[in-house]
């Protein structure tokens, strides 16, 4: 059992650096979600907490001991890969016991290990198997399996269910958080799956363009996104974003279309006359009467999805064929908006949120 | 019904009867007829005679030459002696080939120079390779023989014999070892990555994860580059040990390529010889026929 401590971890690929400083500081069996888009640096921190790259600079510890020159043998830890790397020539059995054997167990204590393992994972029948013999989710567990024998104090995951269908991929979330909450290990877990980073998650780190934006509990990255790169990024639908001025002696929002929105009691003083960048999700806008309405959607696209209805369309004054300026409202399942039909809406009162328009930081 | 008969139509429409096909195979199977089928044909032929030596008279004689080489305990003799050479080629190709590859696996730095400068052997002629290494090991010129004679040692493969098979050995062996390492390294580096960072996560070090993981992955290749290495030491190494020792000395660099060459050109043998080269070339189909039927399917994961 241990935490992890991140200090100030840069990574340079010669003249590039990928890694900007990243410091978090996770605590004994928390599960720590890393989200960000592809490409964004997420293998990268993993690989070297796992000790598969090196670092350029910082500090990483593991159990209060900086592992920076420790091989990843010795770092007490164990990695999910996403191609599962499980041995090709190797039975199942065989794959789970290669590294009880270099950690001299004896073949009792080996053989105890593997069929608990199995046991837990439901894989006790394939033992015998070679991997090209298994589905896809059965790999996936067998990987899952050759990391629980080692009995480590820290799991690494790189995004081990992107290889999986929709449906295994919803089952092996929840076995897998099911499991890290009774082995009670520390994990740390890669993807670019905003719905797994959520559901998953004690704290989600959001990495963007190998800076952490946000680290914080889901919740809390939902309900108060700290830049607005996070708030476009987690929540699905994406939130709605528009440009406009604060006016009315802080009370009220100009949107550059014309609309205006009230902020109530929002925390802006003495920002009369400041250009923001103003988010409000799906389900934070209210259809209302026309009279009372903060912005009046044209209808252009509906998404019936049955346990709600997502109605798709461009405030006036904006280019109708460009999808990107649309603007989403989630209403109820049963709500059956029409094509062309004029929609009034209202932000509900906890429904904004506000950034800056240079660093995108939120206000 | 296993196609409807509009499938059927499209398939007879496509695949019917046409001169392309036979125009674009008949060059192989020309080249192949002339080149190939008709010299094996005279083989078999003239190992069914007996020809004096000026060529004046020809006796068909049925197994008569088979039945002398197995007789001939010179041909036994090579037989052995080409065993031998075959199995030390392969054996010291293969595997200086293998510890070059695990090597060029890991170098990051400089790695194509490094990989060309390897493959450079490959691409001398036999002949030339002979040469080369008769110029290093010659016993009153050459350096390395110069060197061993500063140690002590009195190196002259011109009269020893065991001396001289340590030569071509050597010479043929390190023409092959190019060709093996460009097999061997293409073989490991499609092993993914992933899988050595696995083992090295579970605790094996180098050593272990080479002998764990990447040998028994790349086990197909070590097959095939076994069987084409036997096959190369059978038969191309002709070149090499004509440079070098022209068979000698008193045959003891005598395989049976070099045996056949012998007894018919220098010994005017032709029926021998040709009988000799039949059995060789049984050798190479029966080669051929367990690599296609025992290693190609036994070898995948
Ligand atoms: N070995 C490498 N050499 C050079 N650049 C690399 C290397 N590995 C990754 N990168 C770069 O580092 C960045 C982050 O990569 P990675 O951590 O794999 O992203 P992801 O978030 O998709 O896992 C990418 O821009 C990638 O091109
Ligand atoms: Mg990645």
């Amino acid at each position: 059992m241990a935490g992890v401590n991140i200090q100030n971890i840069k990574k340079s690929y010669g003249s590039v650096e990928v890694l900007h400083g990243i410091n978090v500081d996770i605590k004994d069996g928390e599960f720590i979600v890393i989200v960000g888009a592809s490409g964004c640096g997420k293998s990268t921190l993993l690989r070297m907490v796992a000790g598969l790259e090196q670092i350029t600079e910082g500090d990483i510890s593991i159990g209060g001991r900086i592992v920076n020159e420790v091989e990843p043998k010795d770092r007490d830890i164990a990695m999910v890969f996403q191609n599962y790397a499980l041995y090709p020539h190797m039975s199942v059995y065989q794959n789970m016991a290669y590294g009880l054997k270099l950690m001299n167990l004896s073949k009792d204590e080996i053989e105890a290990r593997v069929a608990k393992a199995a046991d837990m994972l439901q894989i006790g029948d394939y033992l015998k198997r070679r991997p090209r013999e298994l589905s896809g989710g059965q790999r996936q567990r067998v990987a899952m399996g050759r990391a629980i024998v080692r009995e480590p104090s820290v799991f690494l995951f790189d995004e081990p269910l992107s290889n999986l269908d929709a449906k295994l991929r919803v089952t092996m979330r929840l076995e897998i958080r099911a499991l890290q909450r009774r082995l009670d290990v520390t994990s740390l877990y890669v993807t670019h799956d905003q719905v797994e980073a959520m559901t998953l998650a004690d704290r989600l780190i959001v990495l963007n363009d190998g800076y952490a934006e946000q680290i914080d509990t889901p919740l809390n990255i939902y309900e108060k996104p700290a830049s607005e790169f996070v708030a476009g990024f987690i929540g699905s639908p994406p939130m709605n974003f528009f440009t406009g001025t604060i006016s009315g002696n802080g009370k009220q929002l100009e949107l550059d279309t014309g609309s205006i929105m009230q902020i109530g009691d929002y925390p802006v003083e003495n920002s009369h006359g400041r250009n923001v960048r103003i988010g409000v999700r799906a389900e934070k806008f209210a259809p209302c009467n026309k009279d009372e309405a903060e912005l009046v959607l044209n209808v252009a696209a509906v998404e019936t999805l049955g346990s709600e209805t997502l109605a798709h369309g461009f405030a006036d004054n904006t280019d109708s064929n460009d999808f990107n300026n649309s603007i989403v409202v989630k209403l109820a399942g049963d709500a059956r908006p029409v094509v062309g039909e004029v929609l009034p809406v209202r932000v509900m009162p906890d429904g904004l949120h506000l950034f800056d328009m240079e660093n995108g930081k939120r206000i | 019904m296993l196609f409807s008969p509009g499938e059927f139509m499209l398939k007879r429409v496509h695949f019917g009867p046409s001169w392309l096909p036979f125009a674009l195979v008949a060059p192989q199977i020309f080249i192949t007829l002339v080149f190939f089928m008709w010299p094996a044909g005279q083989a078999i032929f003239q190992s069914f005679l007996i020809e004096d030596a000026f060529g004046l008279s020809t006796e068909f004689v049925w197994l008569d030459n088979f039945k002398d080489l197995w007789n001939d305990q010179h041909y036994i003799d090579t037989f052995s002696r080409t065993a031998f050479f075959s199995l030390m080629v392969a054996f010291f190709s293969l595997s200086i080939a293998l510890i070059l590859a695990g090597m060029a696996d890991r170098v990051v730095k400089f790695a194509t120079a490094y990989r060309t400068m390897l493959i450079w052997p490959y691409a001398v002629a036999p002949v030339l390779a002979g040469a080369l290494w008769v110029f290093m090991f010659d016993p009153t010129l050459g350096i390395v023989a110069y060197t061993l004679d500063m140690f002590g040692y009195d190196w002259n493969h011109k009269l020893n014999g065991g001396e001289a098979m340590a030569l071509v050995i050597m010479a043929a062996t390190w023409k092959q070892i190019s060709y093996n390492f460009l097999f061997f390294l293409a073989a490991m580096q499609s092993i993914p990555k992933s899988l050595i960072e696995a083992s090295a996560i579970d605790g094996a070090g180098p050593a272990r994860r080479f002998w764990t993981i990447i040998f028994p992955l790349i086990t197909p290749t070590t097959f095939f580059l076994l069987v084409v290495n036997i096959v190369y030491a059978f038969f191309e190494t002709f070149g090499i040990i004509h440079a070098v020792t022209e068979g000698g000395p008193a045959g003891s660099t005598t395989i049976l390529v070099y045996k056949v060459y012998n007894d018919g050109f220098i010994g005017l043998d032709l029926g021998g010889s040709a009988s000799q080269s039949v059995i060789l070339m049984a050798i190479v189909i029966f080669i051929t026929i367990i690599q296609f039927r025992y290693i190609e399917k036994k070898v995948d994961y």
